[in-house]
């Protein structure tokens, strides 16, 4: 079994998580009580036991932890150990642990605080398994955008964009939950979207596809829309390493979440690409950070939570290097036509 | 304990909290310092039914008893709290305006001098741009001083790209001398598919105007003119494997 287990941190990664969750469930046709219900797609395919654990009673119980615990210092250290313990027994509990799926913000003091001491303290525990954080950023705002102009919500709230979000969630982790005609393993992701490990933050895009075709998605069908779309140019690839890309077609129609804003289609896609266009991303952080900073704000409360004024101007320089490496990405390699090429 | 989603909004931040409605005002206050960056005896609060509501309605009630729960102001599930900053000194924007902004920059020899860098990883490894290149290339020929006598203006063309051979397809829309790299003659070519560079402007001087993405330069020899229609992006049923 190749197992996955979940960790929600601080309030946005519990509610994404509640959301997911509650997804899950209904895709894998479970009832609140962890049963399998009558016509669950799941009745003769145990793929769903990667994230769902069983009890001696036929019960299903979520391969997830929740915690919320404030910071990086002081409260988050520790009960940082206590989060490990609990990590620890849903480990133990495994026959073949792929990783984890890290949940959580980047704008309170939980998710971006604590969020990054358990990725550290995971890494050393389990330095081999993949880890994918599922990181809220650049803010809610776009989600919110998204919500208003494309799902005609006039006023969204977290629900929404948490359902949103637990829509992409699911269709990332369908083929590791369902059979399908072909699979994704965890550590793929890592294999396929990371040529550096500076470069390790894709983005995630999902389409519901109407379409007037009718008959199954096949793998040849969808090697050539590859093929095709590499011929088109529309995209450049580095030549400094392959730029592979990795399918994952997972047989049962995307489920929805009761009350939810997305309608009920028979397919969807979901797209991870490791893009330079996240480096806006990142400018628009060290503005903020550089506006903030100039002027202290903020700053005796980091201070005050144990943080030297140090670490503040190291993460900075890290950011403006890794601001500069997705520059280098981008940069074309030399090659005969550079030199009186195309402008 | 009565947790509610409320929103907040203060001059620079605004947000969705959750928020235990039997907290006082003060102590609301203490919470949302961190939040909006202003001291709670600054903060000046009002409650709206909604966000839309704060630029189009009058408030609910002014939070102006410090000790007074918020139940009792009757703040409800998905309410707007404002908070204004009575600082004499608040300057609006302070957070959020960066037109002066002075930004942080890492200078290209720090740069160059961090060892974990996507820089330092290619240059160790001989990749991308310092990939060897064949001695040959290192002496280009001289940009040429004039086009074949069949590039014109307004023709069909198709430009040659690289080493694969693929053509992309478009209407010949300059051909003359140009300040683009070592200068000589260009062909300005708009594309059928956004598979260009530009849009027409290279180099602060306009040839002429595509869409963007759509316009092209390139040198004579890739230009081929001839009977080239645009091609149906969609009829090709290519099925090569990847």
């Amino acid at each position: 079994m190749r197992e996955v287990i979940s960790v929600h941190v601080g309030q946005a990664g519990v509610q994404i998580g509640n959301a997911c969750w509650e997804l899950y469930t209904i895709e894998h046709g479970l009832s609140p009580d962890g049963r399998l219900m009558e016509g669950s797609p799941s009745a003769g395919d145990d793929g769903f036991s990667t994230f769902f654990s069983e009890t001696g009673s036929g019960k299903h119980v979520p391969r997830s932890l929740y915690s919320d615990a404030r910071g990086h210092y002081t409260i988050g250290k520790e009960l940082v150990d206590t989060v490990l313990e609990q990590v620890r027994r849903l480990a133990d509990n495994c026959s073949g642990l792929q990783g984890f799926f890290v949940f959580h913000s980047f704008g309170g003091g939980t998710g971006s605080g604590f969020g990054a001491l358990l990725m550290e303290r995971l890494s050393t525990d389990y330095g081999k398994k993949s880890k994918l954080e599922f990181s809220v950023y650049p803010a809610p705002k776009i989600i919110y955008d998204i919500c208003r102009r494309n799902l005609g919500i006039t006023s969204p709230s977290f629900t929404n964009l948490n359902r949103l979000i637990a829509q992409v969630v699911s269709s990332i982790t369908a083929s590791l939950r369902f059979d399908g005609s072909l699979n994704v393993d965890l550590n793929e992701f890592q294999t396929n979207l990371v040529p550096f490990p500076r470069i390790h933050f894709p983005l995630a895009t999902y389409a519901p596809v109407i379409s007037a075709e009718k008959g199954d998605v096949v793998p040849k069908d969808v090697n050539a829309a590859v093929a095709n779309v590499r011929t088109k140019r529309t995209i450049q690839f580095v030549d400094w390493c392959p730029t592979g890309f990795k399918l994952g077609i997972c047989n049962e129609p995307p489920a929805l979440v009761p009350g939810g804003d997305l309608a009920k289609v028979s397919r969807s896609l979901c797209m991870l690409s490791n893009t330079t266009s996240i480096a806006t991303a990142w400018a628009r952080l060290d503005n903020k950070f550089d506006l903030l900073y100039s002027k202290r704000a903020f700053v005796h409360w980091y201070v005050g939570e144990g943080m030297e004024e140090g670490e503040f101007s190291e993460a900075r320089e890290d950011l403006a290097a890794l601001e500069k490496d997705y520059e280098e990405v981008g940069i074309d390699s030399v090659d005969a036509e550079e030199e009186d090429g195309e402008y | 304990m009565t947790l509610i989603s409320v929103f907040v909004t203060s001059p620079d931040t605004h947000s969705e909290r959750r928020i235990d409605s039997d907290l006082t005002v003060q102590q609301l206050k203490d919470k949302l310092t961190p939040i909006t960056g202003i001291s709670p005896h600054y903060q000046s609060l009002t409650i709206y039914r909604s966000t839309e509501s704060v630029s189009t309605e009058s408030p609910l009630a002014s939070l102006t008893d410090e000790s007074r729960s918020l139940a009792s102001y009757g703040v409800e599930e998905w309410n707007c709290i404002k908070v204004e900053n009575t600082d004499p000194n608040f300057r609006p924007g302070e957070f959020t305006d960066e037109s002066n902004l002075e930004r942080f920059e890492l200078s290209t020899a720090e740069y160059e001098a961090r060892q974990d860098t996507v820089l330092s990883h290619l240059k160790a490894n001989k990749l991308g741009r310092f990939a060897d290149v064949p001695a040959n290339l290192t002496y280009p020929p001289p940009p040429p001083l004039s086009a074949p006598s069949s590039i014109t203006t307004g023709a069909r063309c198709e430009v040659t790209h690289g080493d694969d051979g693929l053509g992309k397809r478009g209407t010949v829309r300059f051909v003359g001398e140009a300040k683009i790299g070592r200068g000589g003659v260009w062909v300005g070519v708009e594309l059928d598919e956004p598979l260009g560079k530009g849009d027409g402007e290279v180099e602060g001087t306009r040839y002429f105007t595509s869409s963007p993405r759509h316009a092209v330069f390139v040198r004579p020899e890739k230009v081929k003119v001839g009977d080239y229609p645009e091609e149906d992006l969609f009829a090709d049923d290519d099925e090569d494997e990847i």
